[in-house]
């Protein structure tokens, strides 16, 4: 399979680029003016939310395409968008939350920021409980893409939460206002999670492929 | 806990869950290859 090669080639790249980002941004990059070394959870943080952005976006689009297409592959496909994309949302409301301590004083409020994130994990957590509880692979997949496009409804959401409702976390930062080396830390850390992303979802989209395989063969008629 | 152990406990937390899912997904996958996943 060709998606699953190229998976593997995302992991192959992902590690000395781990490596690499974990270098520039625990070490080259200079501490933060304000706060410290503290401000060095942006290399992890940040990179996680483009990792999820990017999981539910294929979890999102192909989710879409299996309502017009309805093949199994799509469906497989979404579903590993949106186990990846939980797993790096949750990494990244817990390095928010270990970030706004020494930063806010509180490990959790309700921002808005803070709030849609922590309801995206939810409604894409109910996702994959959703599909555990039904047992027709069609109205399974079926079910999964109408979640999985509603969901999605939410990311722009987050992403505007910031400037619709300006409390506590901070907008968008603009390269211009970062120091340059923090700009190319955090660039290498994005592309390295983009790329983790990538893997993973390979890997759980192959998983998904071997398993609806199964599951298909079991239901077809025996001669 | 001073700021340096912040920032340690967000890259354990992370590479931890990042790590355990990874491991976890290859196990499945190695399982589901074996065919032992519907017995």
């Amino acid at each position: 399979m060709a998606i699953e090669r190229l998976g593997k080639l995302a992991g192959l790249v992902a590690l000395p680029a781990l490596a690499g980002g974990l270098y520039l941004g625990l070490v080259w990059a200079p501490p933060d003016a304000m706060m410290g070394d503290v401000q060095r959870i942006m290399y992890v943080h940040f990179p996680s939310w483009i990792a999820t952005g990017l999981a539910y976006l294929t979890a999102f689009v192909c989710s879409l395409l299996y309502l017009v297409r309805r093949t199994p592959r799509l469906d497989y496909l979404a579903h590993a968008g949106v186990e990846v994309g939980v797993l790096f949302n949750a990494t990244g409301l817990i390095t928010g939350s270990i970030w706004g301590r020494p930063t806010w004083g509180v490990w959790w409020t309700w921002d808005p920021r803070l709030t849609t994130t922590a309801i995206m994990l939810v409604m894409f957590a109910g996702y994959l409980i959703v599909r555990a509880f039904i047992e027709d692979p069609d109205a399974r997949a079926r079910v999964a893409a109408l979640v999985g496009i509603v969901g999605f409804v939410n990311v722009p959401i987050v992403y505007m939460s910031v400037r619709w409702w300006r409390t506590l976390h901070q907008v968008q930062s603009s390269p211009s206002t970062v120091h340059p080396d923090m700009v190319v830390a955090l660039r290498v850390m994005m592309v390295t999670f983009a790329l983790l992303a990538c893997y993973l979802m390979t890997r759980r989209y192959e998983l998904a492929r071997l398993e609806g395989e199964a599951e298909r063969a079991e239901a077809a008629p025996h001669g | 806990m001073d700021n340096l152990g912040f920032t340690v406990a967000a890259y354990v937390a992370t590479f931890t869950l990042i790590g355990a899912y990874t491991w976890s997904l290859a196990r499945r996958v190695r399982r589901a290859r074996r065919g032992r996943s519907w017995p």
